[in-house]
């Protein structure tokens, strides 16, 4: 995506992530969350892990304070989930179903 | 005359294909009472005024005086569609394109899919052209399941249930020789190396009313038997990859598919032979 190099990119563990953009359609699917940008007609449908990662991108926590949190609520380590979760987060941003960081 | 169908006049027969209103006229009796047959699922005593109409005519066309070669000429609303060299080919390509025309003008969600059906439940089988949705769908057929489509599940756009949308089954000769099925009694256009046939044929019966999504099956063709459970997004994902026409309705296909997806179990056929696998589904959902 040519319009979201910073998070493609760089590292934005200190950034703030979210919240999502407005137009954003979200639904619960047997507990995991689906998405639906009607702009560009697209639909991203959640795992259990990136459907939590999308609900902490709320505009209110950083990357780093998202892994973390994920990494107390699953039992493990930061840098052992990091890299998933930065990737999840770099997809909403390259999607357009959050702004760039 | 078949007592399957209505007519309007000779060689008239009123249909309705889902959101589609069809008055097909067929010159010579014998091959009407062929097409009766088929599409006898969708006849109806009048068609309704408010839904879009077409006229199609299947008639013979001879070429000159002087060249007494025939062939056959497929018309929609008095316009030639196709000229094939028998009848058998001519409403083969009637019955695409009536298909081609139902899904187009169909209002709600259809999802390119195989679907049965057993006690109001239906049971979808998303897939690509060429995925072996008709054969699967045969076999559940010819084991005891309703039959609903071969080609689409519909969904009404509204209440969200599953409109019945039992077309022709177009089977490969490998299908109609791996289901046993008589070659005398099925069908029309016989000797093809497709033919359409009915759930009749295969000693079944058409699903009636509407229908509840209760299964999605996602089928893959491999060197085994298994049936496992999928998570919700499969079914999802499924629902709107497969999608005719998901683009027509924007968000409310995104909220249908969700709500089909809350409402189902989704399940993961993998399967080598498509009567071991209709054996096992209806072992489990009959």
């Amino acid at each position: 995506m040519t319009d979201t190099p910073d998070a493609a990119s760089h590292d934005f563990g200190d950034r703030v992530v979210g919240p999502p953009l407005p137009h954003i359609i979200e639904t619960e699917v047997k507990g995991d969350i689906s998405l639906y940008d009607p702009k560009h007609e697209r639909v991203l449908v959640l795992n259990g892990p990136a459907s939590d990662v999308w609900l902490l991108c709320d505009g209110e926590q950083t990357v780093a304070q998202i892994v973390e949190l994920l990494a107390v609520a699953y039992g493990q380590r930061a840098e052992s989930i990091r890299d998933d979760v930065e990737a999840t987060i770099r997809q909403f941003v390259q999607e357009g179903f959050v702004p760039v960081p | 005359m078949s007592d399957l169908v209505g007519r309007d006049g000779a060689g008239d027969l009123p249909l309705r294909i889902l959101d589609s209103a069809v008055l097909l006229r067929v010159e010579p009796d014998e091959v009407f009472e062929s097409v009766a047959r088929l599409l006898a699922p969708f006849a109806v005593d009048r068609i309704n005024d408010s839904l879009p109409r077409h006229v199609w005519a299947l008639a013979e066309h001879r070429n000159s005086a002087e060249v007494p070669a025939s062939s056959y000429a497929l018309y929609r609303d008095g316009t030639a569609m196709a000229t094939r060299p028998t009848w058998a080919l001519t409403v083969a390509s009637l019955a695409a394109a009536l298909n081609r025309t139902a899904i187009d003008e169909y209002q709600g969600l259809a999802v390119h899919a195989g679907v049965v059906a057993s006690q109001g439940r239906a049971i979808a089988f998303p897939a690509d052209s060429g995925g072996g949705k008709s054969t699967l769908v045969a076999a559940c057929v010819a084991a005891g399941f309703d039959y609903v489509s071969d080609e689409a599940l519909c969904v009404d756009r509204d209440r969200g249930h599953v409109v019945p949308y039992p077309k022709p089954l177009g089977l490969s000769a490998w299908t109609r020789e791996r289901l046993d099925l008589n070659e005398e009694a099925v069908a029309f256009p016989a000797g093809r190396s497709e033919a359409l046939i009915t759930a009749q044929d295969l000693g079944g019966a058409v699903a009636q009313g509407h229908l509840e999504l209760a299964v999605i099956t996602l089928p893959a063709q491999v060197d085994r038997l298994d049936l496992q459970p999928g998570s919700a997004g499969l079914g999802m994902v499924a629902l709107l990859e497969h999608s005719f026409n998901h683009y027509k309705l924007g968000e409310r296909a995104f909220t249908l598919a969700a709500q089909l997806a809350n409402q189902v179990e989704v399940w993961l056929l993998d399967y080598d032979d498509p009567v071991r696998a209709a054996q096992l589904l209806k072992s489990r959902w009959s």
